[in-house]
């Protein structure tokens, strides 16, 4: 349990310097546009290399689909 | 018809709460244009509605415009419809392409933000301008609107003020066509949350 953070209120493993990238080639997350957000801050879809998920982290993924 | 007519069905309350608001509405396509309609409809102040479309045929399946307005710019096709329906809400257009500087031009002071747009990078672009100009103020996503049927797989979820409306899995570039029925559902759902935000909002103020 130490070595966790939070993805959509799941608790998955954490890895040090694990980016926002990582995690979604780690998940597969293949929807071309996704809203993200670290412990309820937005992080532009131009932080994701560098966006850094701190350790016990709550982060939020939600997908954005075409259409309107 | 007179105003005192038009508003008779209304709860005075809500009316309230409400004819005083401004909400922007960014685009002007089957979610734009369907919330403009239910938000005219029951007495919202003020919509500021941008697009830089015209409407055309095959638009009808699911936008709130009719035949004889293919050609029109969308926003002042809307507008006359709008009129026709609530004349004492007033409607502020805008034939315009948004992008960073302009929305945070054209929406500077609004209540709420309804974003229905059609293209998942313009809805991403938005929701970035809207975190670093207007993150006090509600912004209302549409996502997931194609297909049809399952009703139950429409739905709202929401992180902070930023509220993401739809079945979030249907995408209209993947090949999921969006027609009327499901459109107009989700567009109504973003109108409904928007009059819930702004009578908690104009009663917590009292």
């Amino acid at each position: 349990m130490n070595n966790t953070f939070y993805l959509n209120k799941r608790l998955e493993e954490w890895q040090p310097e694990m980016s926002i990238r990582n995690l979604l080639d780690k998940k597969e997350y293949n929807f071309r546009m996704l809203v993200i957000k670290i412990d309820n801050k937005l992080i532009k879809k131009s932080d994701y290399d560098t966006a850094i998920i701190p350790l016990h982290a709550d982060v939020q993924i939600l997908h954005l689909m075409s259409g309107g | 018809m007179q105003r005192e007519e038009f508003y008779k069905d209304h709860d005075p309350k809500v009316l309230k709460a409400i004819s005083g608001a401004v909400i922007g509405i960014a685009g002007a396509g089957g979610l734009g244009s369907n919330a403009a309609v239910a938000l005219a409809r029951a007495g919202v102040g003020k919509l500021i509605i941008v697009d830089f479309d015209r409407v055309s045929a095959s638009n009808l399946n699911r936008q709130y415009y009719f035949a004889e307005q293919v050609g029109s710019y969308k926003v002042e096709a809307l507008k006359k419809t709008l009129k026709r329906i609530n004349p004492w809400s007033e409607y502020e257009i805008h034939i315009k392409r948004l992008d960073q500087e302009l929305i945070e031009e054209i929406f500077e002071g609004v209540d709420i933000i309804i974003e229905a747009f059609d293209q998942a990078e313009a809805k991403q672009m938005l929701i970035e301008t809207w975190d670093e100009s207007f993150a006090d103020i509600p912004l209302i996503v549409g996502s997931g609107i194609g297909g049809i049927g399952e009703n139950n797989k429409l739905r709202q979820t929401s992180s902070g003020r930023l509220y993401l409306i739809g079945d979030g899995v249907s995408d209209v570039e993947q090949g999921y066509k969006p027609l009327a029925p499901r459109v107009g559902a989700v567009a109504c759902m973003q109108a409904n949350l928007a009059l819930e935000l702004l009578i908690t909002k104009f009663y917590k103020r009292k």
